[in-house]
């Protein structure tokens, strides 16, 4: 379809207005809110990966224990000091082990738990490939005997117009039963 | 008044279990649905499913009038198929029940000395 | 009286294992029956010790140890219900209950038309209930006794007390359990030896597609909890309970589209079996990680051995699944070949390996600390950062695929269709991510999300708005176009209905992981604060004193630039019996953001910590759920088909003749 044809008709341009006028409220709902100081939003991404010691799998930003919220206080101060986000890390992690931050590290033994997945996701794809290609072989004509039938040309003439037959049948039954309701 | 409980709670399962092996009430139906000609059914009722997809596909445009084409062919020839399936089938019948008879009337003129029949 | 019964029930549910399985192979339909007639009367059997269980919460009679633990005099009866499922032997008993009258149901429609495959699929139904009955007549016996009776409980957990966890854990748990019906119907149908031959299909589709939904309305009432009571403005932590629940989710989603594509063309037949099979070990999975334990999470019942017996089940079904699955491969065999690589079977196929996928990643994160613990004897948490970053890609990809597949052909899609067929999608897609842009959405991730939102949406409608042109054309109106072209194919049309609430739930969820904002604010009584276009001025806070907490109720007047919003009364209970703060948020929520105060907490010179949420778009995930319900309605309402069946080619083939 012609750009100037999709722009004549009436209806396709109502529905391009429609769908980028919502378009534009989705982004206005999105970026109404945009209050947060760099600091605030700093914190915020770091309060989320570090965990809360004593709530097991919470992270500080969702817990509301005690403990929590001084954490909270903690990161702020530091924060503000111009400590960078490593530091603030390193620091928890020296009072609490490794375990306190919820993104594991990428060194050692805990690499794996990041290499696998897309190795697998590699695999995967690869099989997949695999797969398609041997589903479209052909099967050995021994498989099954019917793939030997070959239709001749008359054959097929009368077959089809049994089948048009058959599907016309059907089609005049739905028919009717629109007309019936 | 426990135990009296416990064994009228155990009797209505039991009974309800017992029933069919005391009644030999099991039909020999242990079988699903088995018959060449419920493949072929289903290989037929496939195909004409896909011809009306492919109608109700073109009809709404997601398919360009060539693929119709294809798929059309595709979907026909395999109920084609079997409908010549069903045919050698039906021919394949009656060819063994005409064997069968004429088997039938050598043994009767062998055994009785008589003309054959203008049978059924 | 109860206990008898459960002991009844655990031999019967044993006894129709044996005679289903043994009537089956070795063809005695006798034994078969016999099997099957147990069955039936097991929930009758069940429901009385449910009963009783009930009557001894309502009397509040604590010498039942289980009432004990999880109910106290000052509990309001309407939680009653609750607290059946909050502890571990209760939910058990719950999930057997479900099992037992879900059988039933299945059982006696599956037997009808397929009385071998059903007396397979009804063994493998009772063994999972006599696995759980064991369990619940030698462990965990919730009608066991006290040797002296408390004075009055413990109580449940505080958590627990709201509107959610009244349908909650048991949609999820029965959804969970659910997934043993499709998996008993495919395996049935495989031991019986009639794996290569599509009947079971139909039924198969049937429970898979209810299984699927209970799970999916499990999950967003579990997020819509967790987002509206415990207080971080988040709905899905990646929680190894969660993840749990998700996991069988995701290869029940794969299974309901692969099987449409064994019901069209007789394919992937061993792909689903092996699908079904991964889907039931992952449901056992998620038993185990919620009852054992071995990962910590914010959902676990108590820490028990048992999770170890739901490990060992599993291992066992998965064993004999594949085993069974090894031995009947043969008969899985497709006679159909692809015509073509790309098709819409191959992109099935393709989504199929993303899900499981997301489903693999999710488990590896789950259980890594676990190996982490054992390889170098230092605990690693593996949270939602880890899995956002690896799932979020592939689920991305997923929710593009939702958008191609159903456009391209079956069989064979050439590069004209794909064009055709992607025209307009692509275009809205890319007209979507200028417009973003320009209006300020700068984050790559979410404007790709967000513009492959508009392709998958530009399609359906697209396809929506041709299909009712094409009737309008032959003469009818266009509302009544519509409708009928949604009532005469309703599995395609109720399809495209959930994928729409699919995609309203991503847009909620791009929405609020992207562009949510928050913040902290310590207030006195008299204070105002503001965040974004929202003030709000700090009133008051009322404490209560209740038997078992102590409530503190705080009042703030909200305004939206000058206009006046109204009230919000967020809460936090403290619970010292429990040592449990709940805090309760107080949320106005729109369709275009949600508005949310916590409280973190009260201190006594009248200071208040307050956080602020303004979270975008919420609203639309909580609105995808009843449409999702609608759509999975429409695509399994039965629709009256006019079939040329075999008589029909008979007939054809004597008129050919004449």
């Amino acid at each position: 379809m012609s750009w100037a044809k999709f722009i004549s008709t009436g209806w396709d341009l109502r529905w391009a207005t429609t769908g980028i006028a919502t378009v534009m409220w989705l982004a206005v709902a999105c970026t109404s809110q945009d209050d947060v100081t760099l600091l605030e939003q700093r914190a915020h991404e770091l309060n989320e990966v570090i965990m809360c010691p004593v709530c097991p799998g919470e992270s500080i930003n969702e817990s509301q224990h005690t403990l929590a919220v001084q954490m909270r206080a903690i990161v702020n101060t530091k924060l503000a000091e111009g400590a960078a986000e490593s530091d603030i890390k390193a620091f928890f992690v020296e009072r609490y082990g490794q375990s306190v931050l919820l993104e594991p590290s990428r060194r050692g033994f805990t690499l794996l738990v990041w290499v696998i997945p897309p190795f697998g996701a590699v695999v995967a794809a690869i099989g997949l490939y695999y797969v398609l290609r041997t589903m479209r072989r052909p099967r050995s004509p021994v498989a099954s005997p019917t793939a030997a039938l070959q239709l001749t040309e008359d054959e097929r003439a009368r077959y089809f117009e049994q089948i048009e037959a058959a599907i016309g049948e059907t089609n005049s039954e739905e028919q009717r039963s629109r007309a019936d309701g | 008044m426990l135990v009296l409980i416990a064994f009228l709670l155990a009797l209505i399962p039991a009974v309800v279990v017992a029933y069919p092996l005391v009644r030999r009430v099991g039909r020999s139906l242990l079988s699903d649905e088995e018959t060449q000609d419920t493949e072929l059914a289903s290989r037929w009722e496939t195909a004409i499913a896909g011809l009306k997809n492919t109608e109700l596909e073109w009809a709404i445009g997601n398919l360009a009038t060539e693929d119709r084409e294809w798929l059309r062919e595709q979907y026909m020839t395999d109920a084609a198929l079997v409908l010549k399936e069903m045919e050698l089938e039906e021919g394949e019948e009656r060819a063994v029940i005409a064997t069968v008879e004429r088997e039938m009337k050598r043994i009767r003129v062998r055994a009785g000395g008589e003309a054959p029949d203008s049978g059924e | 009286m109860g206990q008898i019964s459960l002991v009844i029930a655990l031999l019967v549910a044993g006894y129709a294992t044996l005679a289903s399985f043994l009537g089956a192979g070795l063809r005695m339909p006798e034994l078969a029956l016999s099997g099957r007639y147990g069955l039936y009367a097991l929930p009758l059997l069940l429901i009385i010790p449910s009963m009783s269980l009930v009557d001894a919460f309502v009397s509040n009679d604590f010498s039942v140890r289980y009432v004990a633990e999880n109910s106290n005099l000052a509990m309001p009866v309407a939680y009653t219900w609750v607290a059946m499922y909050a502890g571990n032997a209760g939910s058990l008993l719950f999930l057997a209950l479900v099992l037992s009258g879900v059988s039933v149901i299945a059982i006696a429609g599956l037997s009808r038309k397929l009385p071998h495959t059903g007396a397979y699929a009804a063994g493998i139904l009772m063994l999972t209930l006599t696995f759980f009955l064991a369990i619940i007549v030698g462990l965990a016996n919730p009608l066991e006794r006290l040797p002296i009776t408390p004075a009055d409980g413990q109580g449940i957990n505080p958590l627990l007390v709201h509107f959610g966890m009244f349908i909650h854990p048991p949609v999820q748990m029965t959804g969970l359990v659910l997934v043993t019906v499709p998996f008993s119907i495919a395996m049935g149908a495989m031991m019986a030896g009639r794996g290569g031959h599509d009947e079971w299909v139909s039924q198969g589709r049937l429970w898979g597609m209810i299984t699927w939904v209970v799970l999916t309305i499990g999950l967003l009432l579990g997020a819509w909890w967790a987002y509206t009571i415990l207080g971080w403005g988040g709905y899905w932590a990646w929680d190894p309970v969660e993840n749990s629940a998700l996991m069988p989710w995701l290869a029940m989603t794969a299974f309901v589209h692969s099987i449409m594509v064994q019901k069209r063309r007789g394919m992937f037949r061993m792909w689903n079996m092996v699908l079904i099979i991964t889907a039931f070990a992952m449901a056992q999975m998620g038993m185990f990680i919620n009852r054992g334990g071995p990962v910590p999470s914010v959902h676990s019942f108590a820490e028990s051995s048992m999770g170890w017996l739901f490990l060992a089940f599993m291992g066992f079904t998965l064993l004999g699944s594949l085993i069974a699955f090894w031995w009947r491969s043969g008969t899985l065999k497709s006679r159909e070949t692809l015509d073509s690589m790309l098709c819409r079977e191959s992109i099935f196929l393709l989504q199929n390996v993303l899900f499981l996928t997301v489903a693999l990643v999710t488990l590896w994160g789950t259980i890594f600390p676990i190996f982490s613990d054992v390889a170098q004897d230092e605990t690693v948490t593996v949270g939602a950062p880890f899995f956002n970053r690896v799932n979020g890609p592939i689920i991305l990809a997923l929710v593009a695929l939702m958008g191609i597949g159903p456009l391209l052909p079956w069989r064979r899609a050439t590069r004209t269709n794909v064009v055709r067929a992607l025209k307009y999608p692509v275009a809205a897609g890319i007209v979507t991510a200028v417009v973003l842009a320009l209006l300020g959405i700068g984050q790559p991730v979410a404007l790709a999300a967000f513009s492959i939102c508009a392709l998958v949406v530009t399609g359906i409608i697209h396809e929506w708005v041709r299909g009712t042109m094409s009737r309008h054309r032959s003469g009818e109106s266009y509302p009544i176009a519509f409708g009928r072209l949604l009532a005469r194919n309703r599995p395609r049309y109720g399809g495209y209905v959930v994928h729409l609430a699919i995609i309203m739930l991503a847009v909620g969820a791009i929405g609020s992981s992207f562009y949510g904002v928050q913040r902290d604010m310590v207030l006195r009584p008299g204070d105002t604060g503001t965040l974004g276009d929202y003030s709000f001025k700090y009133l008051r806070v009322e404490e209560t004193l209740f038997a078992d907490r102590v409530e503190e109720v705080a009042e703030l007047e909200v305004y939206s630039g000058d206009s006046y919003l109204g009230l919000m009364r967020p809460f936090r209970a403290f619970y010292p019996d429990f040592r449990i703060a709940a805090t309760r948020g107080a949320i106005r929520s729109t369709p275009i953001e949600d508005f949310y105060i916590v409280p973190s907490e009260f201190n006594e010179d009248g200071r208040a910590v307050f956080r602020i949420l303004i979270n975008p778009l919420v609203w639309w995930m909580w609105a995808a759920g009843p449409l999702l319900f609608a759509g999975v309605v429409l695509g399994l309402w039965p629709q009256r088909q006019p079939a040329p069946a075999t008589l029909t080619v008979r007939a054809l083939s004597q008129a050919a003749r004449a």
